[in-house]
C-alpha cells in the first residue's frame, strides 16, 4: 500500500494528517491544480456535490448514497470548509483523492476556500486547535488559491459555487482570469463565487449590504444561451430540500451539508449525472448521532445571567 | 408555513434558519397568564422596526464597479434586528370572561431584577435553550434569536437575546431578562429588564479593543465592552383598558390586588396623562381585614390627584412628557382634589 492510500484510509476514519505528511500533500496537489484551466472540463457520467462545511461524518453517508470515488467520478462545488468541526480532515480527505484520482474528481472553490474567511468561521481556529500552529491552515489557504473556478460538463452544464457576474459574458472570459489570488472583494472572480440568483429582480440586484450581485431570469437565459449551454448548477445558499430549481429550470442549487450547522433539520442533496446527462438528485439525511464523534445534542445547564 | 408567514409579513426574505415550531411558553395556570416566546412575533417586531440596511466594508469599493444595465437596489434590513422582547397573553378558561377585555400590559416599574440572588446555585429544576432564527448575513457575520431559561425552586429565569455581528462594521446585543419569584401568599411577580448595547467595530478600535471579527464570537464574553443603548425594567400587569389618546398620551385604568393570612388589599387605579397638559390620577384602596370573631371590615380611601404640567413646571418641576412616565414615582408631586375614607355597610 502506498503513504498516499494509507493516508486516505486514516482521513477515511476521520483521522488527521502530520502535519508534514499535509506539507508534501498540498504540494502534489499544487503541480495537478495548477494545470486545470478555469472551466475545468468534466465528463459524464459525473455526480456533483455542493456545500460540504466541515461536516465530515455527513460527506461519509454522501460517499455512501453516491459511491466510492473512483468508482463514481465526482464533482465538488466548493465550500468544504468553516462551520462544521471538521473542516480539517474533510478538506485533506477531498485533496488526497484529487491527488490519487486527478481525473475522478473536481474540486472548485468556494468562497469560504479564503484565507480572510476561514479566520472568521471556524477553519483557522480548528487547525491552531489540530496541529498547535497554522502552518497547517498556510499550506491548505494557499491550496486554495489554485483551486479552478467553474467546470463545464460535456460543454452542457455549467458548474460554479455562487453565480454569474454583470463582468461576464462568455465562459472565455472566465478562461482569462488570473485565479491565482486570494478571493477579492469584487470584479468577476468574487462574483462567481459569491453571487445568488434572486426571484424578484430580473436583471441585476445589488444586495442591501451594498456589496454581492443577485441575478434575476432574464440574466440566466441569456447567459445559457450565449454559451450554449442547459443549465447552470450552483451550491452556496442553503435549501431546506437538498436542491431547487429557479427561472424554469435553468438554474439548480445543490446543497450537500445535511442538517446543516448540526440544528438545521435541512435534508441535502446530491446530482448524479449518467452518461446522457439524465439527471437523478439522491436526497439524503445527516449521519447518526451514534456514528459521529460529535458533541452531545443538548447542551448541559448553565447558570446564564 | 415559511411561504404563509413570507405572504403574512409581506416580504420574501426570511432569516435562512427559522425554527418556526418552536417556542418557549411559560403558563400560570390559575390565572391564565402566558408569557411566550416564538419566532413569528420577532420578525413582525423585525418588519415594523424596518430599520436602514448596514453597509459591510466592501460596499466602499463596489460604489466604484461599473453597474449593470438595469440594477435593483435591494434595501430591506438583512439583518432581522427585532425590538422583540417576548409576547403575552391572559388565556381565560372555556366561558366567556365576563370582566370584559382584561389584557397584559409591561409597566414601567422601579423595581430591578436581583442579579446577585440569581448567583446563588439553586439546583437547576429545568433548563433549555431555543433557537427561533438564525442568519448568516451571507457569509457577512450572524444574526441569532435565542431564549434559554431555568427554573430553580424558588424562581424562574429567561434570557431572550437577538445577537448580530455584522463582520468588520458593528454589533448588536438586545438582551430581554425575566425573572419570576415564587411566593406562597401573593401571586407571582414577573420583572423584566430590557438591555439594548450596540458598537461599531470602528469606536471599539479607537478604545483600543481588538477589531478583527473573531474576537467577537461569543456575545458573553463581549457584552460589557458594547455600550448600553437602551435600558428599562418593566413589570407584568394585568390592565382593565388602555387608550393612547391617539399618541398625545395614555389613559389607563387598571387593578392591583394582594392578599394574606389576615386581609386581602385592592388598587383600583384611573391614570390619565394628556401630554403637555394635565395629569389626573384617581386611586380607590380597598382593604378587607379578616376577624376570628367579627365579621371581615371593608374599608376603602378614595383619593384623587390632579396637576397641569404648567402648574408643575412652576413649582420647578420638570414639565417634559418623559419625566411622567410613571405614577407610582410622582404621585406626590400632583395635589390632592378629593379624598375620603369609607366603610361598607348593610343597611
Amino acid at each position: 500500500m502506498s503513504d498516499l492510500d494509507r493516508q486516505i484510509e486514516q482521513l477515511k476514519n476521520c483521522e488527521p494528517l502530520k502535519e508534514s505528511e499535509v506539507k508534501a500533500l498540498c504540494l502534489k496537489a499544487m503541480e495537478i491544480l495548477v494545470e486545470e484551466s478555469n472551466v475545468q472540463r468534466v465528463d459524464a457520467p459525473v455526480t456533483i456535490c455542493g456545500d460540504i462545511h466541515g461536516q465530515f461524518y455527513d460527506m461519509k453517508e454522501l460517499f455512501k448514497v453516491g459511491g466510492d470515488c473512483p468508482k463514481t467520478n465526482y464533482l465538488f462545488l466548493g465550500d468544504f470548509v468553516d462551520r462544521g468541526f471538521y473542516s480539517v480532515e474533510t478538506f485533506l480527505l477531498l485533496l488526497a483523492l484529487k491527488v490519487r484520482y486527478p481525473d475522478r474528481i473536481t474540486l472548485i472553490r468556494g468562497n469560504h476556500e479564503s484565507r480572510q474567511i476561514t479566520q472568521v468561521y471556524g477553519f483557522y481556529d480548528e487547525c491552531l486547535r489540530k496541529y498547535g500552529s497554522v502552518n497547517v491552515w498556510r499550506y491548505c489557504t494557499d491550496i486554495f488559491d489554485y483551486l479552478s473556478l467553474s467546470a463545464l460538463i460535456e460543454n452542457k452544464i455549467f458548474s460554479v459555487h455562487g453565480g454569474l457576474s454583470p463582468n461576464i459574458n462568455t465562459l472565455d472570459q472566465i478562461r482569462t482570469i488570473d485565479r491565482k489570488q486570494e478571493v477579492p472583494h469584487d470584479g468577476a472572480m468574487c462574483d462567481l463565487l459569491w453571487s445568488d440568483p434572486e426571484d424578484i429582480v430580473d436583471g441585476w440586484g445589488l444586495s442591501p449590504r451594498g456589496a454581492g450581485f443577485l441575478f434575476g431570469g432574464s440574466v440566466v437565459t441569456s447567459f445559457n444561451h450565449t454559451n450554449n449551454i442547459d443549465y447552470i448548477c450552483r451550491a452556496h445558499q442553503l435549501v431546506m430540500e437538498g436542491f431547487k430549481w429557479m427561472f424554469n429550470n435553468q438554474i439548480v442549487t445543490v446543497w450537500s451539508a445535511p442538517n446543516y450547522c448540526y440544528r438545521c433539520g435541512n435534508v441535502a442533496a446530491i446530482l448524479e449525472l449518467d452518461e446522457n446527462l439524465n439527471k437523478q438528485f439522491r436526497v439524503f439525511k445527516a449521519a447518526p448521532q451514534e456514528s459521529r464523534g460529535a458533541p452531545a445534542k443538548k447542551p448541559p445547564p448553565d447558570y446564564f445571567l | 408555513m415559511l411561504c404563509r408567514w413570507e405572504e403574512k409579513l409581506q416580504t420574501s426574505h426570511l432569516p435562512e434558519m427559522i425554527f418556526g415550531d418552536s417556542s418557549l411558553i411559560l403558563k400560570h395556570i390559575s390565572s391564565g397568564t402566558k408569557v411566550h416566546f416564538n419566532a413569528y412575533d420577532a420578525l413582525v417586531g423585525w418588519k415594523k422596526e424596518a430599520l436602514p440596511p448596514v453597509e459591510v466594508p466592501a460596499a466602499a469599493q463596489w460604489k466604484f464597479r461599473s453597474k449593470p444595465f438595469e440594477q435593483i437596489i435591494l434595501d430591506y434590513d438583512y439583518t432581522f434586528t427585532t425590538p422583540y422582547s417576548g409576547s403575552e397573553s391572559l388565556e381565560t378558561s372555556g366561558e366567556a370572561d365576563s370582566e370584559g377585555d382584561n389584557f397584559l400590559k409591561w409597566e414601567e416599574s422601579e423595581e430591578q431584577i436581583n442579579v446577585a440572588a440569581l448567583t446563588s446555585k439553586e439546583p437547576i429544576l429545568f433548563y433549555d435553550e431555543v433557537v427561533l432564527y438564525e442568519d448568516e448575513l451571507a457569509d457577512n457575520g450572524v444574526s441569532l434569536l435565542t431564549v434559554k431559561v431555568r427554573v430553580m425552586p424558588s424562581c424562574w429565569f429567561l434570557l431572550l437575546r437577538f445577537w448580530l455581528r455584522v463582520d468588520g462594521v458593528l454589533m448588536r446585543l438586545r438582551d430581554t431578562r425575566v425573572l419570576c419569584t415564587f411566593s406562597e401568599s401573593a401571586k407571582p411577580v414577573i420583572v423584566r429588564d430590557i438591555c439594548w448595547r450596540e458598537a461599531t467595530f470602528k469606536a471599539l478600535a479607537s478604545k483600543g479593543y481588538p477589531s478583527d471579527n473573531a474576537s467577537y464570537n461569543d456575545p458573553n464574553v463581549i457584552s460589557q465592552r458594547l455600550p448600553v443603548v437602551l435600558h428599562k425594567t418593566q413589570k407584568l400587569k394585568v390592565v382593565l383598558y388602555e387608550d393612547e389618546l391617539a399618541d398625545n398620551g395614555v389613559s389607563l385604568f387598571n387593578c392591583e390586588s394582594e392578599s394574606d393570612a389576615s386581609c386581602w388589599f385592592l388598587l383600583l387605579r384611573f391614570w390619565l396623562r394628556v401630554d403637555g397638559v394635565l395629569m389626573r390620577l384617581r386611586d380607590t384602596r380597598v382593604l378587607c381585614t379578616f376577624s376570628e370573631s367579627a365579621k371581615p371590615v371593608i374599608v376603602r380611601d378614595i383619593c384623587w390627584r390632579e396637576a397641569t404640567f404648567k402648574a408643575l413646571a412652576s413649582k420647578g418641576y420638570p414639565s417634559d412628557n418623559a419625566s411622567y412616565n410613571d405614577p407610582n414615582v410622582i404621585s406626590q408631586r400632583l395635589p390632592v382634589v378629593l379624598h375620603k375614607t369609607q366603610k361598607l355597610k348593610v343597611s
